[in-house]
């Protein structure tokens, strides 16, 4: 599979001029940025934390460390992978997440919360697929979100996680497994 | 070729990773075999609709204050360069490497307390497990009392442990959480495998004995 949908670049006023000024120190232009690009890192964080909350924070993580990197942004890449890319990195990095972790199991409950997130409204086949991914064992969640939801190679994912790319696929397949027989109840 | 075998190939099949051996094989089983076909079905539909998800929902509250004003702070300090705490000697750093050890070798032992002080759900934990007579349903009702007491003594304080010891806890969880993660999913498919519930169990108690020594190196600080 190759969709590469997490390459494919934002369109909207976030031309290399405006990444230019943010890189020099502009925070009207990094403010720019931000409006242009928050939508597509929140629901990142979103999908792969299952919590509305830290998804809340990541994404401000995410934005107060891409303003201290911004520097080492060269723009071979476009700015929307580059971000994005370090979206994945804070939320697998992210230190208060364990502390939590080790204390939550997702319930149906949380991942109801996670379904009203959505500000819009919702076709109900996609709010139920929401709502499992919300319960996936945390691994598993990562793999199928960066995966089959974002578009990334084993490759990609394995490097990212610290792990094989034989454990991202084992992953995956346990993950669409448990997805399948929640869905099909 | 059976229905679990050929369940166990959907998803290299729909991946395209299977050989063209392998997947005349199952195609010929497809043929034969309605169920199969359906749960292919509805696996390829799940990959289809998530490809199809939103990739852009907006927060419901503007997150770019809170941004702005940590950067704004940033920018003040950054003059000012933070020292950080100093490196952790090394008795603290073989304790814990020691105690990580004692982990592992006791993971079946039982008869082992690092410390006598404790909870009563912590008593009651370790009291179920050394009589041999807990269920995996009231071992894990028990654990989950347990560990919540546990992160809420260590709370906050865990910050007062230096970076390298919080590292060397938090890899040992990982290690841990892993553990437990997997047997959770074998057992969703084997429930009743006692081997899984034995291992479970078991990793449910390194995980309260990590904690539990965690708390007690916290008060020894
Ligand atoms: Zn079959």
């Amino acid at each position: 599979m190759s969709k590469k949908k997490a390459d494919k670049p934002v369109s909207g006023p976030s031309g290399n001029l405006t990444v230019q000024r943010a890189q020099d120190g502009d925070l009207g232009a990094f403010e720019e940025l931000y409006r242009t690009h928050m939508d597509r890192v929140f629901a990142l964080c979103l999908r792969l934390t299952a919590s509305e909350e830290r998804a809340q924070q990541l994404t401000q993580d995410t934005f107060v460390l891409a303003w201290e990197k911004l520097s080492s942004f060269r723009g071979e890449a476009a700015f929307a992978t580059w971000l994005h890319r370090l979206a994945v990195n804070t939320v697998l990095q992210d230190k208060r997440a364990r502390r939590r972790r080790r204390e939550r199991i997702v319930s149906a409950e949380d991942a109801s919360l996670i379904v009203e997130a959505y500000v819009v409204p919702t076709p109900e086949d996609r709010i139920d697929l929401e709502r499992a991914i919300a319960q996936l064992p945390r691994r598993a969640r990562t793999v199928f979100v960066l995966h089959d939801v974002e578009g990334y190679r084993h490759e990609e994912i394995a490097e990212m996680m610290k792990t094989s790319i034989g454990t991202s696929k084992a992953q995956l397949h346990r993950a669409r497994n448990l997805l399948r027989k929640m869905l099909a109840r | 070729m059976n229905c679990t075998d050929a369940q166990n190939l959907f998803n290299r099949y729909m991946d395209g990773e299977l050989g063209s051996k392998k997947s005349t094989i199952l195609e010929e089983h497809l043929e034969a075999c309605p169920a199969c076909r359906e749960s292919l079905g509805q696996l390829r539909t799940l990959v289809e609709q998530a490809e199809r998800m939103p990739m852009m929902i907006s927060p419901r509250r503007d997150l770019w204050p809170g941004i702005r004003n940590r950067i704004e702070e940033g920018m003040a300090k950054s003059t000012t360069k933070e020292v950080g705490i100093g490196q952790i000697g090394w008795p603290v750093r073989s304790l814990i490497a020691a105690a990580a050890a004692i982990l592992i070798i006791t993971a079946s032992v039982v008869t082992v307390r690092l410390f006598s002080d404790g909870f009563d759900s912590l008593e009651r934990f370790y009291a179920g497990w050394n009589q041999g007579l807990v269920t995996l349903a009231a071992m894990e009702k028990q654990y989950l009392g347990v560990t919540k007491d546990l992160i809420y003594s260590i709370g906050e304080c865990e910050d007062n442990l230096p970076e390298s010891a919080r590292e060397i806890i938090e890899h040992h969880l990982e290690i841990i959480e892993s553990a437990i993660e997997d047997s959770r999913i074998a057992l969703i498919e084997n429930p009743s495998d006692t081997k899984l519930q034995s291992m479970l169990s078991t990793t449910y108690r390194q995980k309260v004995e990590l904690l539990h020594w965690t708390a007690q190196l916290l008060t020894q600080l």
